[in-house]
């Protein structure tokens, strides 16, 4: 065994050398996408927890040590140099949600969802009202509270971080709720475990990130449908509560450790599988924020899908979401590697622009800045890559962003695929388990070479499909930039579906 | 069974169910192997081994002459040696031992010794033999039963790593029988004092030299522990603990009255179903209530005595009706329960005559006993309490009388019957010799001597059951082809069956901890997962390990790994010594080429302290360096890795880690063997490697990487104040920190709504919460801190005598609105209670003393009547001049402006209220503090 490992490293050791050696190097990340660093004022430790762009174009930026700046010209050229930086607000506790609404900005503290204004035009907060308190923390850093933009009924999303990320040891943690503008709140869904961040796609629909540990074999995105449960049960303990505040429907079943979460999903109606899975290195190590691209174009190609950050890899990883049986599943695929620190917040604007905003504190990043704030830009020229993965009842459909090969894209030699899941757990983590390997049998591409249909014998309901598309080429003979691609494939859709 | 305990008198069948339950496991008769236990039920594994393994653990060979066998094939298990076992054994535990071994002690590997052809020669053979034992004294410290230390003897039996091979104690201190695979420790308590258990503990391998029992407690005080831990169970101490919950009832009845709708007399707590809590022998009733647990689902039989009338309820449905006037009857009735906890109730009722109630249960290996045994006062306190038993020394006196005629008679029956084959006992420095021997061990036939149905003369009874005799069988028929000695990688296999090193590590796919026990592998950093938990898996670590630090491992044990519970135990040097040596060469390791560097020596080192830091790996932000603590989790401390890891190993593993420890939470330093720094060491990743490895060689020595150290970060308020809301310690989690620039500090509790602490001075260390992730509550930093007592700031009162009140919740507080600053940047705020709206706003003063003014106002559509400030509350309050009021020596307050106020005691401290009264819907209040 021992051989094998050694030659497997040095061999990929030595096939990267001549690659990045040759004369016409094959484009990169850079040339489709470039990070533009902001720099962050002398003596400021900007620990970034959530951005929020209010109508006037000014960026705001809350930080773990419970300050909240405000960024003048973010979207300039160089701005480094141009931006101009105030301080609005200092002393909050770890503010990991910013949204804004009526010339309030509302920051999600540990404890408390608060508004802020400006009352008297000095550039800085006055007036730090509480909106709701409604749930509660005991001291323990574990808790955080991770808040929302508003929705379009006027509410803010928070997930509630388990006590030490296991128990649920203070009123409605592992809980999401919703708050309103006037601080009415409501219980939405239990089952929260550890969440990276929060957002929307573009349908309105809330998504969170919950991070790998008990009861989540690893990293996911999960759909925050009111009434549901995400799966870690200790917070369930504040069902009657939640029920006096309204949460429709009965207390879900305690799952049985050490199941799978499709066998539990059959079992336990309440039981939201997650609809993406992040299989854990590969994709990532700490899942966070999450935002969608709302620019129509002015970002590249990917309108309204989402784009998620991981902490560990200082990464930005890209999802198509589809429904299947009624549930949202779909693939993640790599998009954007190599930002300054530890990826939490991210923020996606009309523009054409993603915020990034970092922090390494605690959670060690690939990323070696201790803090960071970058902004993320198209270039304007389109990389090849997987545009969107659908499952089909035999197999999956590509379409990608580049008209294709034929020949290199219909030759299923061009296909690698592995099927796993994880282990349903109450303790930390789980590796990948119940591996298959299914063939693929045909691989047919569309007329309009922008489509491949392929065939596989045969996908496994509840199991991620793990696929690599290092043989297919673009009709230039390109590569793609990223060939993998992650499918979460909970539910098999039904045939001529 | 149940028709034979029926006609037993009750007072015989309690105390034949207590002797019963101390041996939990009476049904386990052969010999416990754990490797064999576990591995036999594996179609796949090499039986052969298990028949050679079982031939070891049993000792075979001190009777069977194992002539030209290779060594290394059998790894044998010394028997105990017995010089001054008189002084370790209780000597009443000898007799019943000898006379019916595998009934004392379960799953034993010792066998029945033929001790005669009669019973009456047996049992007269057997007290001589004990005679002769007990004679062999030794000395013990002087070491008692002490209650207090059961809970740590619990945890440290938990968590240190007994489990592995046992099984704990249940909440009746009995050993839990179902948990697979343990090593049965039988009733110990007839065997061991205090004393000599926790000296056996301390130091195992004095008397058993081979190992298979490890020493893994740290020293005298833990082994006093957990020995007061295993003989918990001595005597009565399950009478001694309160159990139940009774509520007692006078009156006249024909029949049990409906309790709910009567008010007790009195509550109380009770050890057993047991009519004596009655304040009075007539005319009352009593209602019983308690939790029970059960380790299996199935059925169970519940018998209900009474005079008169009972009713048993298990979870609240009604299993028996003994209802009425009658003398003591006995109705049985058998449900079906889940595992787990059941709520248990019992009424009964007196309304004349004789009054008694027994309480039975019995099913799915609960021999019949008396329910209580097995009940607890709530659902948690089996787990929580850890039961204060009466303490030892409250048994009964020893009856043993030591005769010297019997004893020397013992003495030649020791080696005639065959205990000197396999047990040393030195007289006058020379051990008895062996007087048996059996045929040679390539000569033994299955099914004859030992290994027949009913093992006859001088042939032991191992109490073999089937898979045992075929595994041997299996492996005297491999040896008769005459095979050669392990190789290393066998060698090492057969250590880790034999040690059961398998039951808490895994190598080349064998063993690791079993899912009965996997739960009771426990990290202080749930964090870390199943890395932080488990013992690390063994495949391949002869590659990995230096055979100086694996020796060193193996001899002394070692922590590592601090965040684990579990604890790598001692085996004694001459047991395990020869893995060192085998590992290494069953696990080789492709070299990695020495590496050229261009860079002087100094510069590798500081490249390789460069990579470690914060600004570029940043591998000290889980790993901890030279003991001082890692930013998040605690992984293992960097300087002991170059002691620790071959430096081939190093390269790869830093290269790929997951192909080596699959599921690790290591990151790849160097993805796909890339670099992030091409300025470190020409961005060679060879190198960079290297250079780390070399910088760590110089282990506590090495100079700490850049990031490492928490520096304080002291917030100085300077113009304006500072405001700090976070985890601050005697102001709550949702504390507000207000530090002036005029040196004065407060935290308002915003969930209390209060004024918690004030201070003067600097203001806080922000470091705890800011450096990395943030754990704890962190002190004021400055001087002559006051500390408010716990109790909301305003709080209606029905009379002034009413005791001011406690909170419970935030909502009983009132609820926080708001806090706004003004152009200094102070914050005032704003909170309700009872429909009054609360502006608090508190200003330093400007006196050389330094203080608060602090202003209330208040503002209510409704005032509320009887509303109160409670402007101090203290010990001593005194009056001083110009209407300041001094609080315990402390700190000075004055109310200008307020007209009425009221110093009463209450709670036994003095407090001062102010009574509000609104004007036009307000009301304004000054309090000033100095100190």
């Amino acid at each position: 065994m021992k051989t094998i490992f050694t030659l497997t490293i040095f061999s990929i050791c030595v096939l990267l050398a001549p690659i990045s050696m040759a004369a016409d190097p094959l484009p990169t990340e850079e040339d489709y996408y470039k990070i533009v660093k902001f720099e962050i004022p002398k003596d400021v430790v900007l620990e970034a927890g959530a951005i929020e762009l209010t109508t006037d174009n000014k960026l705001f930026v809350s930080s773990r040590r419970g300050e909240i700046w405000s960024i003048e010209n973010p979207f300039a050229k160089d701005p480094a140099k141009d931006a101009k930086w105030t301080r609005f607000a200092h002393g909050l506790h770890e503010v990991l949600g910013l949204a804004s609404k009526d010339g309030w900005i509302y920051a999600t503290q540990r404890g408390e969802l608060t508004k802020l204004k400006d009352s008297n035009g000095d550039g800085k907060a006055d007036i730090f009202q509480t909106v709701s308190d409604a749930w509660e923390i005991n001291g323990d850093y574990h808790e955080y509270a991770f808040g929302s933009k508003f929705d379009k009924d006027g509410n803010i999303w928070i997930v509630l971080c388990l006590t030490g990320s296991f128990n649920s040891n203070s009123k409605y943690r592992g809980w999401c709720v919703r708050v309103n503008a006037d601080g009415t709140f409501t219980p939405t869904c239990s089952g929260i475990r550890s969440p990276g961040g929060i957002g929307f796609n573009s349908l309105g629909d809330c998504f969170y990130t919950d991070n790998q540990g008990p009861w989540n074999g690893t990293c996911s995105l999960k759909h925050l449908l009111p009434g549901s449960f995400q799966g870690h049960p200790d917070g369930n303990k504040w069902f009657d509560l939640a029920k006096e505040a309204k949460l429709a429907g009965p207390k879900p079943e305690t799952p049985k450790s050490g199941s799978r979460m499709m066998v539990e999903a059959q079992r336990i109606p309440q039981l939201m599988p997650p609809a993406i899975y992040f299989p854990y290195k590969k994709m990532g190590q700490s899942a966070s924020g999450i935002d969608f691209d709302k620019s129509e174009g002015k970002f590249g190609p990917f309108q309204n899908q989402l784009f998620v950050a991981d902490q560990t890899n200082s990464t930005i990883m890209r999802v198509h979401l589809e429904k299947v049986h009624g549930r949202y599943q779909g693939a993640c695929f790599p998009f954007k590697k190599g930002f300054g620190s530890g990826n939490v917040p991210v923020m996606a604007t009309k523009n054409g622009h993603l915020f990034v905003g970092g922090t390494n504190r605690g959670w060690g990043s690939h990323g070696n800045k201790p803090f960071a704030l970058e902004r993320l830009d198209w270039t304007g020229k389109i990389p090849f890559e997987i545009h969107e993965m659908h499952a089909k009842n035999d197999g999956f459909e590509f379409t990608f962003t580049h008209p294709i090969d034929p020949k290199t894209a219909s030759d299923i030699a061009s296909y690698k695929i592995s099927t796993y899941c994880y282990i349903y757990q109450s303790a930390y983590g789980s590796p990948e388990v119940d591996f298959t390997y299914p063939k693929i049998t045909s691989a047919v591409v569309a007329p309009d070479n922008k489509s491949v249909r392929i065939v596989v014998d045969k996908p496994v309901a509840g199991h991620i499909h793990d696929l690599t598309l290092a043989g297919v080429r673009s009709k230039d003979g390109l590569p793609l930039l990223h060939p993998e691609a992650y499918y979460t494939l909970n539910y098999i859709p039904e045939a001529g579906k | 069974m149940k028709n034979k305990f029926a006609i037993l008198p009750l007072f015989l069948l309690v105390s034949f169910v207590i002797a019963e339950a101390a041996s939990a496991a009476d049904a386990i008769k052969k010999p416990i192997v754990p490797g064999f236990e576990r591995f036999s039920k594996d179609k796949d594994f090499d039986q052969v081994q298990l028949g050679l393994l079982l031939l070891g653990e049993l000792n075979c060979t001190s009777c069977h002459d194992s002539g030209s066998i290779t060594k290394g094939l059998i790894q044998s298990k010394q028997a105990p040696l017995l010089d001054k076992v008189g002084g370790r054994i209780k000597p009443e535990y000898f007799e019943s031992f000898l006379s019916k071994t595998h009934e004392v002690k379960p799953g034993t590997s010792m066998p029945q010794v033929n001790l005669g052809n009669t019973d009456q020669e047996k049992q007269a053979n057997a007290k001589s033999l004990a005679h002769y034992l007990a004679q062999q004294a030794g000395a013990n410290e002087k070491l008692n039963f002490d209650a207090k230390q059961v809970a740590l003897g619990k945890t440290l039996f938990a968590q240190s790593g007994c489990v592995a091979c046992h099984a704990g104690r249940d909440q009746n201190a009995r050993e839990i029988s179902n948990v697979n695979n343990s090593v049965p420790l039988g009733a110990l308590e007839s065997k061991y004092t205090v004393a000599s258990l926790a000296n056996f503990l301390d130091n195992p391998h004095q008397v058993r030299p081979s190992g298979r029992m490890p020493a893994v407690l740290k020293d005298k005080k833990e082994c006093h522990a957990v020995a007061c831990y295993l003989l918990q169970g001595a005597k009565s101490s399950t009478k001694a603990a309160k159990v139940l919950n009774f509520e007692y009832y006078e009156g006249s009845w024909t029949k049990l009255p409906d309790f709910s709708k009567l008010k007790p007399i009195s509550k109380g707590t009770a050890s057993d179903f047991d009519v004596e809590v009655a304040q009075k022998p007539n005319n009352n009733a009593i209602r019983f209530e308690g939790w029970f647990k059960l380790q299996s689902a199935g059925k169970y039989t519940f018998h209900l005595g009474s005079d008169d009338g009972s009713k048993i309820l298990v979870d609240g449905k009604l299993v028996i009706d003994n209802d009425g006037i009658h003398p003591h009857t006995v109705v049985s009735k058998t449900v079906e329960l889940y595992k787990g906890e059941h709520k248990v109730e019992v009424g009964i009722f007196d309304g004349g005559g004789d009054y008694s109630l027994t309480v039975e249960i019995e099913g799915n290996n609960l021999p019949r006993q008396p329910l209580s045994g097995i009940c607890s006062i709530d659902e948690k306190t089996a787990e929580a309490s850890g039961q204060t038993p009466k303490p030892e020394t409250s048994s009964q006196p020893t009856v043993f009388k030591l005769d010297t005629d019997l004893a020397n008679k013992g003495r030649d029956l020791f080696a005639s019957v065959g205990c000197a084959n396999c047990h040393a006992l030195n007289q006058n420095n020379k051990r008895i010799p062996a007087m048996i021997k059996g045929p040679d061990l390539l000569k033994l036939r299955a099914e004859t001597g030992c290994l027949s149905e009913n093992p006859q003369g001088k042939s032991p009874n191992f109490a073999l059951d089937a898979s045992q005799k075929t595994a041997i069988a299996l492996a005297l028929k491999h040896l008769a082809t005459n095979p050669q000695s392990p190789d290393d990688k066998a060698l090492v296999n057969k250590t880790f069956l034999s040690l059961n090193c398998y039951a808490c590590h895994q190598r080349d796919k064998i063993g690791g901890a079993e899912e009965i026990r996997n739960t009771s592998f426990v990290s202080t950093q749930p964090e870390m997962g199943d890395e932080g938990r488990l013992p690390p898996a063994l495949t391949g670590v002869g590659a990995k390990l230096n055979p100086d630090w694996l020796k060193q491992v193996l001899e002394q044990g070692t922590k590592v790994r601090p965040y684990m519970m579990t604890r790598m135990p001692r085996y004694g040097s001459g047991n395990v010594i020869h893995l060192v040596k085998a590992l290494d060469k069953a696990d080789p390791i492709e070299p990695v080429d020495a590496i050229q560097f261009a860079d002087s020596a100094a510069k590798v080192k500081s490249s390789g302290r460069q990579l470690v830091g914060s600004k570029a790996l940043g591998c000290i932000k889980c790993h901890t360096f030279n003991n001082q603590k890692a930013e998040g989790i605690q992984a293992l401390d960097l300087v002991s890795m170059p002691q620790r890891l071959k430096r081939d190993w190093f390269q790869r593993y830093m290269l790929d880690p997951q192909p080596f420890r699959p599921g690790t939470r290591m990151p790849a330093p160097w993805p796909m063997g890339k670099t992030f720094f091409d300025d470190i060491l020409e961005g060679n990743t060879k190198k960079q490697i290297e250079g780390i490895y070399v910088y760590l060689s110089a282990g506590t020595k090495a100079s700490p990487p850049e990031g490492l150290s928490r520096e304080s970060i002291v917030l100085v308020p300077d113009k304006e104040p500072i405001i700090y809301r976070n985890f601050i310690e005697g102001a709550g989690a949702r504390a507000i920190g207000v530090g002036y620039p005029e040196k004065v500090n407060m935290a308002f509790d915003a969930n209390s709504l209060r004024i918690a602490l004030i201070w003067q001075g600097a203001f806080i260390d922000a470091a705890r919460h800011w450096r990395d992730r943030g754990v704890g509550y962190q002190p004021p930093l400055g001087d002559n801190i006051v500390t408010f007592p716990a109790g909301p700031t305003f709080a209606t009162l029905s009379s002034e005598k009413e005791n001011w009140p406690t909170i419970t919740n935030k909502e009983q507080a009132g609820s926080f609105l708001s806090y706004k600053t003004d152009d200094s940047g102070r914050p005032s705020f704003q909170y309700k209670y009872a429909d009054v709206m609360i502006n608090d706003f508190s200003v330093p003063t400007k006196n050389k003393e330094g203080g608060f003014s602090r202003t209330l106002t208040l503002e209510s559509k409704s005032p509320p009547s009887q509303l109160f400030l409670r402007a101090a509350v203290g010990t001593k309050i005194e009056e001083q001049k110009d209407n300041w009021f001094l609080v315990d020596g402390e700190y000075k307050f004055r109310l200008p402006g307020v007209k009425k106020s009221i110093l009463r005691e209450s709670n036994g401290k003095k407090e001062i209220l102010v009574p509000i009264t609104f004007e036009n819907g307000t009301c304004k209040i000054v309090q000033e503090y100095s100190w």
